[in-house]
């Protein structure tokens, strides 16, 4: 179709057909008024303030649905138009609470700005107002209905994009509302606090409670950080004045989670003012925490650390690094311990995520997501399975409803209700811990209708006859009868499944690990390359972790058995290059991993330990057993913001930095590295972890010399072959996905593409256990809602010293 | 084979007047005679003539029975049924005949009408598909099933169809779109939803000939590639709905419905979507989204429901009214016979709901391009009570009045757009001069307020600021600038609101200042309200002279506010006056006047 | 015969399920498919119930 030319306030254009007038406009650099108008949603022309006068129309048009005509001719600022507008606003002025001296709004209210361009001074209206009473009995934010002016963008988004479908139009005339069902207030509804409404209200209608009397839109400044709670790493840009964060909203153009957030990236950073920091170093003297100077405690430990491990050798101390500690915290973390001549590191998430980090690499060569967030809005089919994304990773949740609307189709295999229900075409609610029957029946009935990818099974699998064997009696009925579904059912989603140009499979590592572990994710691994979704975009698999750099620290070695890079310690050549770069002797014996030490009922050769930024006491189950298990140790240092349960059981505890006090660099779930910059200085006696290690590296004799951040980063990219490319210039704010191996590479969107990491996929014959799907049904009974909350082993340490510890649903972490 | 049809109105508004007692009791007393077997009793569709109803119609003797009551019936069926006599009480009597009349030929209010679209209400059982097809049901749809889509959209065009629910649309061009619109599934949607006040035009056709919605939507479906249609009916006409429901049976049962209909490689279902109380659903779009499950709010045009209609489907919309006349222009040799009727640019006939002082209200269909004056005056019978003429309101919240020097225009979509009225879907409501023309545009503007979906700022609140400010001219709190922030006000709203509520709403605000700007002034600069209805700006007053103390209006007050004794002239005691009118309409000395509040200073006793 | 949508004899195949093309005519104007007075008279009595004169019915 040609482009279509037509006339802007005398200015000449040729657009694409399709394109609204207040597009052809802006491309011209003509700025129209809109309230109503968001690109994301569909066209809505409520408002009306953004009509233009079109010749030869009988009435006004408004622009921001009106698609551009061949030869129009438009006048945006003509005397009737300017009219409609003055009255318009009049009409809006008339009916709203004129209290902008104190409204927290002032400054950024888009009815008060074009007021002002429009030159409204009052409403000649003078009648009837709204009295509506607040909605106010939440902690999150304030809803003033009487100041909305019924664009209608909130309701838009939560029942569009987020999907929450917690508000609507209610009533209608002069009387009409946007409200939740029954005028009921907001937190008994099914709002899930993700600020999307509060960020994209054009007036101040819906007020964050963080915000009153701290500042003004022009008083406060923004840092872009990347968010300290889930593994999708969204960028955030928390609002800053006096050196303390006041607010939270979304950046403009993240290439993770464009202008979205969750309740956790919105309202979750208030944890950093809390008043339960630890705020200076403390030596536990007589059962009680003292305080002491760093030099003290930095004494005791060298002290202590060297006597330990003299009387016990090197392997009786262990190091227990923190998932959402930064890449260069991390680094040198196992750089430390290591130089200290053990290999005993490794992470408590060890627990809720190593089997699925097994399971893919054993499939793949490689644990890490496959695809990016971004491409999962343009996929063709989706199967959600194992976990709930809109608890776990809202703004994924986000992109797969967007998959939906974009005409994808939705298979969501969850035992419970979940929202994404709503919106499927295949609803497989089968029994908890059923998964791994369900995926073998899928891929048996798409191997017996020869739905499978034949070609790229032969060119770029292994193992697939082994697999069809393993497949075969996971026919449709016996599936059926484990999973208590529909056989029919079954066989319809597996067809849709295999028939899409591109699918991409939608899980969580964490809940994976419960409801089949290891084997659910290589069944999902054979699904996808049966089909041959992976290595191609919008397709893939996506098993997202929980923290928001358990990714990175897996990538900088936080692991027994590996070093960063997970080159491995057997191999001579890496553990010379290792030596060589640190300048110390590398064990090649592998390490303990935190399993093995927690689990062990014997006395263990560990008699220290320093466990950074972690509370594996407060976490999940077990947490006597694990409180008596360090007790029993000899010395132990913790290092954290806040007096864990971990904490309080140390004999030193030091203070460190939380994430938007730092600079330091996070790896996501997609393999993204993106850069955090500090938004506040942290209280005077606390440092960031990266910084007390380079402290206690130089008391135990190391010669660490790094400058700052950047230059650990310099020094982890010269190690780890797929960082090898990133550097701080580099990452501006689209952050670089590994493998990027030099300068001019642009970073790996999609894995797999050629070949996979391990050269060809391994397909393996996985085995339905009927005893862990009796565990979770065991398991689901005793845990919050749904059982498959993926928290499960998560301590809660930042969210409940925050605000959304009020919101039910919102996840831990 | 029975004797005589008996054909008793069922239809709501007889149904309201009683005629479900009347038919009960013509029952009893048929039986009682012995004599019920040889007579059929149909509770048919509705005749028309509402004003004097409840009405029978008996065939083959031709008499036309109305005003009737239950305890009439021994009466009537002694004198008619066994006696063979025609009950002359029982007829039409009025002023404007001589002698009682007989059957519609007679009848004055008939006179002028033409029935197309009403040619089978009242005279079949609506619940018998036999019968329809006996009038030649479903033959326009056999002959359309022979035909190419197209084929039937240019003829529907050239026959000069244009949609009966105010746009006036050309329907075969409608059609034309949705045919071209590509994909295999499209809808045909009828607007059944009948939102105006006063307005039941197509509620006498579902009521009275569902089977001719039936088969204009079956035309539609062939003409335009569909295979599925919705008839959005308004909730508050139950009748209405039962009757369509036992159509749809029936023409299922009959194979006129479903698949392969009559053996053609053509399937159609149909389903009702009942409304549920919400005028705006009446717009097409908002209609759409309501048949979805949606809020009823009106969403953006382009694109077009010809292209994206409902479930993102292209679909035809189209009034009941539009419908019912397809199957006679689809008919062999219909299209011809249609176009004879009417004016240049209007053919066919328009069925109007007659309503307010005029003195034969109910149901008329009657050729285009009949004049205002002929419909108000020889159909309509004239003013009520021997009144004047003040105004005629045409096309309900949507429209504007027409005064006494423009009731020579012609009645068609273009005649009456160049005079800034609208013909609107078909609700006529006369006005005398008791009318205040402020109090009309005051109600039909809160009728849109309260019922503006609220979705564009300029019908919301603008509607609210209209409102407030004719409140206060009607409660004597008028400014003198009102009436320039009225008009201003108005035409912005015009000018930017969002779909066809809005747009249309300031309508009868508009032409009442447009035709009665005195009136406005009066109120306004005043205080006075000439017609009597805006109880703050008028008090009655007893004119000594011509009355003549008969104390009817002294019995008729309600709080006792008249004093006189008999033979004397009376007088209206202001303190306890509360204006409620009951005097007046007793008055038969036309000796009660309208006066202005103070007045009474003026005028000794 | 009652109504016109039941059969005149066993020669008429109409129902919704296997449909005729001429059903619509033939009820008035039939039996189209075969001569027979009889059915021709049973539709006859079906109008006669219900029209009075020839006027009623339109073909």
């Amino acid at each position: 179709m040609s482009a279509i030319k037509l006339t802007i306030d005398g200015q000449e254009i040729e657009v694409a057909p399709g394109t609204t007038i207040l597009e052809a406009a802006r491309q011209l650099g003509i700025e129209i008024p809109t309230f109503c108008h968001d690109p994301e949603l569909p066209p809505n022309g409520a408002c009306r303030i953004c009509v233009v006068e079109v010749e030869k129309a009988r009435a006004l048009v408004a622009s921001c649905v009106a698609p551009a005509g061949p030869d129009m001719v438009v006048h945006t600022k003509s005397e009737r138009v300017i009219n409609a507008r003055k009255n318009n606003l009049s009409l809006m002025l008339a009916n709203h609470p004129l209290d902008c001296i104190t409204c927290e709004k002032t400054g950024s209210c888009k009815l008060q700005d074009y007021c002002y361009e429009y030159e409204v001074a009052s409403s000649e209206f003078v009648g009837e107002v709204k009295d509506l009473p607040y909605d106010d009995t939440n902690e999150f934010f304030l809803r003033d209905m009487n100041k909305c002016i019924l664009c209608g963008i909130c309701v838009g988004k939560c029942q569009q994009v987020v999907g929450a479908g917690a508000i609507d139009f209610t009533k209608r005339g002069f009387v009409t509302n946007v409200s939740p069902g029954f005028e009921d207030p907001i937190e008994d509804s099914s709002c899930v606090f993700c600020g999307m409404c509060i960020d994209n209200c054009p007036v101040g209608a819906l007020i964050p409670k963080y915000i009153f009397g701290k500042g003004r839109p022009w008083q406060t400044e923004a840092t872009r950080v990347v968010c300290p709670y889930c593994s999708l790493g969204c960028n955030i840009n928390l609002h800053v004045k006096d050196n303390e964060v006041i607010g939270a909203a979304p950046v403009e153009n993240s290439p993770v989670n464009r202008d979205h957030l969750c309740v956790k990236g919105k309202f979750g950073w208030d944890f950093v003012h809390s008043r339960d920091r630890v705020t200076a170093p403390l030596v536990k003297t007589n059962g009680t925490f003292v305080e002491v100077t760093w030099e003290e405690a930095l004494d005791y430990i060298v002290d202590n650390i060297r006597d330990i491990q003299g009387r016990y050798g090197a392997d009786s101390l262990m190091g227990l690094s923190s998932p959402k500690a930064s890449n260069e915290d991390n680094y040198l973390f196992q750089k430390l311990i290591r130089s200290l001549g053990t290999n005993n590191v490794d992470s408590y998430t060890r627990h809720c995520h190593a089997s699925s980090v097994d399971g893919m690499m054993e499939a793949f060569g490689n644990a890490a997501t496959t695809n990016t967030i971004e491409e999962v809005a343009g996929t063709d089919a989706v199967l959600v399975i194992g976990g709930n994304p809109a608890e776990s990773h809202p703004v994924l949740d986000y992109r797969v409803r967007e998959a939906a609307r974009n005409g994808a189709s939705l298979i969501v295999a969850n035992p419970d209700m979940i929202g994404l229900v709503d919106v499927a075409d295949y609803d497989l609610p089968l029994k908890p811990g059923t998964e791994v029957a369900l995926v073998n029946g899928l891929a048996n009935v798409i191997i017996s209708e020869g739905l499978h990818d034949e070609a790229f099974i032969k060119e770029r699998t292994e193992g697939f006859d082994q697999l069809k064997k393993g497949l075969e009696k996971y026919t449709p009925q016996y599936v059926a009868e484990i999973t208590g579904l529909d056989q029919e059912d079954i066989k319809d989603a597996a067809r849709r499944y295999a028939s899409a140009e591109k699918a991409a499979i939608v899980s969580d590592a964490a809940v994976c690990e419960q409801s089949g572990g290891e084997g659910l994710v290589k069944a999902l691994a054979n699904l996808a390359m049966l089909t041959g979704n992976v290595g191609k975009e919008s397709a893939g698999l996506y098993v997202p972790y929980g923290e928001n750099n358990l990714q990175g620290s897996a990538d900088m070695g936080i692991l027994p058995n590996v070093l960063t890079g997970y080159q491995h310690l057997k191999d001579k050549e890496v553990r010379d290059k290792f030596s060589e770069a640190w300048g110390v002797k590398i064990s090649d014996k592998p390490g303990l991993n935190a399993s093995e030490f927690f689990e062990n009922d014997k006395d263990t050769a560990v008699k220290a330990m320093y466990i950074m930024g972690e509370n594996p006491v407060g976490c999940g189950e077990d947490q006597e057993k694990k409180a008596e298990l360090l007790k029993k140790l000899d010395f132990l240092v913790v290092q954290d913001i806040f007096m864990t349960e971990t904490a309080s059981l140390a004999d030193v505890v030091l203070p460190a930095a939380a994430f938007a006090e730092k600079l330091g660099t996070y790896t996501n779930s997609e393999r993204r590295v993106q850069l955090s910059q500090p938004a506040v200085e942290p209280p005077d006696e606390v440092f960031p972890d990266w910084a007390i290690l380079v402290e206690l590296a130089e008391w135990l004799g190391f010669e660490w010399d790094y400058a700052g951040p950047e230059d650990v980063f310099a020094e982890i990219a010269s190690l780890n072959h797929d960082y090898k490319g990133i550097g701080y210039r580099r990452l501006s704010e689209q952050g670089l996905q590994w493998p990027c191996t030099d300068e001019k590479d642009q970073g790996t969107k999609v894995l797999h593409q050629d070949s996979f990491s391990r050269g060809k996929g391994l397909f393996s014959a996985v085995e339905y256990d009927p005893e862990l799907a009796a565990k979770r049904e065991e398991h689901a009974a005793a845990c919050c809602t749904s059982g498959y909350h993926s928290c499960q082993c998560l301590s809660e340490s930042m969210s409940k010293r925050s605000v959304i510890s009020a919101f039910k649903n919102g996840c831990c972490v | 084979m029975y004797e005589k049809h008996i054909m008793i109105c069922g239809a709501t508004g007889c149904l309201s007047s009683g005629s479900n007692q009347v038919a009960e009791a013509l029952n009893e007393e048929l039986e009682k005679h012995g004599i019920k077997d040889k007579y059929r009793l149909v509770m048919g569709g509705c005749p028309g003539f509402c004003e004097v109803g409840p009405i029978i119609v008996i065939f083959p003797d031709e008499v036309f029975y109305c005003r009737l009551k239950p305890k009439d019936m021994a009466e009537l069926v002694e004198t008619h049924f066994v006696g063979g006599e025609i009950v002359e009480r029982l007829l039409y009597k009025g002023p404007d005949v001589d002698a009682p009349a007989r059957f519609y030929d007679s009848i004055p209010f008939y006179s002028k009408q033409k029935f197309n679209v009403l040619r089978n209400s009242g005279v079949i059982d609506p619940e018998s598909i036999d019968e329809y097809i006996m009038r030649g049901g479903y033959r326009a749809l056999k002959r359309a099933l022979e035909m190419e889509p197209q084929a039937i959209c240019d003829e529907v065009k050239d026959a000069g169809l244009r949609g009966r629910g105010g746009a006036g649309f050309p329907t075969g061009v409608k059609w034309g779109f949705t045919n071209k619109a590509p994909g295999p599934k499209k809808y045909i949607v009828c607007n059944a939803d009948e939102g105006d006040p006063g307005a039941f035009m197509d509620r006498s056709i579902l009521e009275g000939d569902p089977h001719s919605l039936l088969e204009g939507m079956l035309v539609a479906g062939k003409a335009c590639g569909a295979d599925e249609g919705y008839i959005y009916c308004r909730a508050e006409y139950p009748l209405a709905i039962k009757r369509l429901r036992i159509a749809i049976e029936q023409a299922e049962e009959y194979g006129l419905l479903g698949e392969n209909i009559l053996g053609y490689d053509f399937n159609f279902k149909m389903n009702i979507k009942e409304g549920a109380g919400a005028f705006v659903c009446g717009e097409e779009t908002a209609l759409l989204a309501s048949i979805e499950g949606k809020r009823g709010m009106p969403r953006p045009r382009p694109p077009f429901p010809a292209q994206v209609g409902v479930f993102g489907k292209p679909t035809t919309i189209n009034n009941v009214e539009t419908l019912a006349n397809i199957p006679l222009i689809v008919k062999e040799g219909g299209a011809e016979e249609f176009a004879k009727v009417g004016t240049e640019g209007s053919k066919g006939t328009k069925v109007f709901a007659l309503a307010g002082k005029v003195r034969n209200t109910g149901l008329c269909e009657v050729p285009m391009g009949i004049t205002i004056e002929e419909v108000i005056y020889d159909v309509g019978g004239g003013i009520k009570a021997g009144r004047d003429f003040k105004a005629v309101q045409a096309g309900g919240p949507s429209g504007g009045c027409i005064p006494k020097d423009l009731l020579h225009l012609p009645i068609d979509y273009d005649s009456l757009t160049k005079a800034g009225a609208i013909m609107g879907s078909g609700g006529l409501v006369v006005m005398d001069d008791r009318t205040c023309m402020v109090d009309l545009a005051k109600y039909f503007l809160s009728f849109t307020q309260k019922e503006s979906c609220g979705k564009c700022t300029p019908c919301r609140e603008g509607t609210k600021r209209m409102l407030e400010i004719l409140d206060r001219i009607t409660e004597g709190e008028g400014k003198p600038e009102d009436l320039d922030t009225l008009d201003s006000l108005a035409h912005s709203i015009k000018d930017s609101a969002l779909c066809g509520l809005g747009q249309t709403c300031p309508n009868p605000v508009l032409s009442t200042i447009r035709y009665f700007r005195d009136e406005y002034e009066e109120h306004i600069n005043e205080g006075f309200c000439n017609a009597g209805i805006c109880k703050p700006l008028f008090i009655y007053q007893i004119d000594a002279e011509s009355c003549n103390g008969c104390t009817a209006c002294a019995r008729a007050c309600p709080v006792d506010a008249i004093k006189g004794e008999k033979k004397e002239p009376h007088e209206v005691i202001q303190e306890l006056c509360t204006r409620c009118g009951s005097c007046i309409d007793k008055c038969r000395q036309d000796c009660i006047m309208i006066t202005r509040v103070g007045s009474e200073a003026d005028v000794g006793n | 015969m009652e109504r016109f949508v039941d059969h005149c004899c066993e020669k008429c195949t109409h129902s919704k399920d296997t449909p005729c093309k001429d059903f619509v005519e033939c009820c008035v104007e039939g039996p189209i498919c075969h001569d027979d007075q009889s059915c021709a008279d049973k539709r006859k009595k079906i109008i006669e119930k219900v029209a009075l004169d020839e006027k009623f019915v339109i073909c």
